[in-house]
């Protein structure tokens, strides 16, 4: 008979019976016991890799960490920019004056420096950085081939309206970020328009991009937000 | 009243909108969702943020959720996609982020001779993981640590149980290929 091959004897150190003839062989050939002891042992150093121990609250910190997030997607995926023209450019001025408000206190400072990032610049980005996390998780779901149901689809024009927001009110210098929104926006508002649920190769790889670009600018906004709040700290 | 049926009732109680519901659903598979996150990811910190962005889009789309698998393993595959997320952005960034941060070791003594030849073992196999594609370490994962029959995987990655056998395979195969050095120690 024909020694049993590396699939079969997977699955035999899975659990899974072998066919009657297969165990047989497995019994009395001494080269597929060695391949299946050598399988055992190198399979086995895994067993290594145990994930870190979680406390028993775990589940109720998870919660308590996601529970406000969740209540913000509940209703009508959570706080959203108003849409109509006057109530936008009421928005992009909120959020102008507060990019304006942050850099003059800075300023005032002596010595000026701006990883001292006042509050309400602060407080701008991180609405920044939460619109960029609405807009990962969207394009994660349709990098995946998530179905492209109504509910994403006004989920995704909304962030196209929210996108031209943080754009209109971002300060000039801000510049890498102008240009992931400009980014967003192209790539956004074609999904907004698109009739096929299904992403072809060449969007796919458009939106893997800028899932990777998404999550440095995310990183780098909060290593700004630490550096600030060290440099707070410090004086 | 059964596992299954209480599962059910859960969820359709948070498809009501009931939070307290899907409380209980986050409390109940937490662990486990950060055991495969970890073990996906090799990393502490982005498994926290899988098993926070799992719960955030199961939630969303518990809608979707059609019951034909468990919902753990429902929620293993959003766990994974999301991870594998994370492992492309990793690699994209080219930047090696081992299991346990690497901390400059004083000279050995004895008795940390073994502890320091576990790490290092650690470390090889973690290398070896990330060398798998995105399917064969979601199927390795399941088959291996969560103890997943071929079916789950399946219905984990989508695909047919055939196929699912094979994943596992082509990962096995990978492996042991890459654990050569390894025999030695």
């Amino acid at each position: 008979m024909n020694h049993l091959q590396d699939i079969d004897l997977i699955a035999h150190y899975y659990g899974e019976p072998l066919l009657a003839d297969n165990a047989q062989h497995l019994a009395i050939c001494p080269i597929c016991q060695d391949a299946f002891t050598a399988l055992r042992k190198d399979l086995d150093r895994f067993d290594a890799l145990e994930a870190p121990a979680r406390g028993d609250d775990y589940g109720t910190v998870v919660w308590q960490a996601i529970a406000p997030r969740l209540q913000e997607r509940i209703t009508t995926k959570g706080w959203r920019w108003p849409s109509t023209p006057l109530r936008y450019l009421a928005a992009v001025a909120v959020l102008a004056l507060a990019f304006w408000i942050g850099r003059q206190s800075t300023q005032s400072h002596d010595p000026p420096d701006t990883a001292l990032q006042p509050g309400s610049e602060r407080l701008a980005l991180a609405m920044i950085r939460q619109h960029l996390d609405d807009t990962r998780l969207v394009f994660t779901d349709l990098s995946h081939g998530a179905s492209d149901t109504q509910i994403e689809q006004d989920n995704v024009r909304q962030l196209v309206s929210d996108t031209r927001i943080y754009r209109a009110a971002l300060p000039g210098d801000r510049i890498q970020l102008h240009q992931l929104l400009d980014d967003l926006e192209l790539i956004l508002l074609e999904l907004a328009h698109r009739q096929d649920p299904h992403l072809d190769e060449d969007l796919q790889s458009h939106v893997r991009d800028l899932l990777f670009k998404i999550r440095a600018t995310q990183q780098h906004i909060q290593n700004e937000a630490q550096t600030a709040s060290t440099a707070r700290t410090l004086l | 009243m059964n596992m299954e049926r209480t599962e059910a009732l859960l969820i359709q109680a948070a498809r009501d909108g009931h939070e307290d519901a899907f409380q209980q659903i986050v409390v109940t598979h937490s662990a486990a969702v950060f055991a495969h996150a970890y073990r996906m990811t090799g990393n502490e910190q982005d498994a926290e943020e899988v098993v926070q962005d799992t719960f955030l889009r199961a939630y969303r789309q518990l809608a979707r959720f059609d019951g034909r698998a468990t919902l753990r393993t429902w929620l293993y595959r959003i766990a994974s996609n999301r991870a594998i997320d994370l492992l492309r952005a990793r690699k994209r960034r080219d930047v090696v982020e081992p299991l346990e941060e690497q901390h400059s070791e004083p000279a050995s003594k004895p008795g940390q001779d073994a502890a320091l030849n576990n790490r290092a073992i650690r470390q090889k196999l973690l290398q070896a993981l990330d060398q798998l594609s995105g399917d064969e370490r979601t199927a390795f994962v399941l088959r291996h640590f969560e103890h997943s029959s071929i079916a789950h995987i399946a219905q984990a990655l989508n695909i047919r149980p055939n196929a699912a056998k094979n994943t596992v395979f082509r990962a096995v195969s990978k492996l042991r290929k890459l654990l050569k050095p390894l025999r030695t120690l």
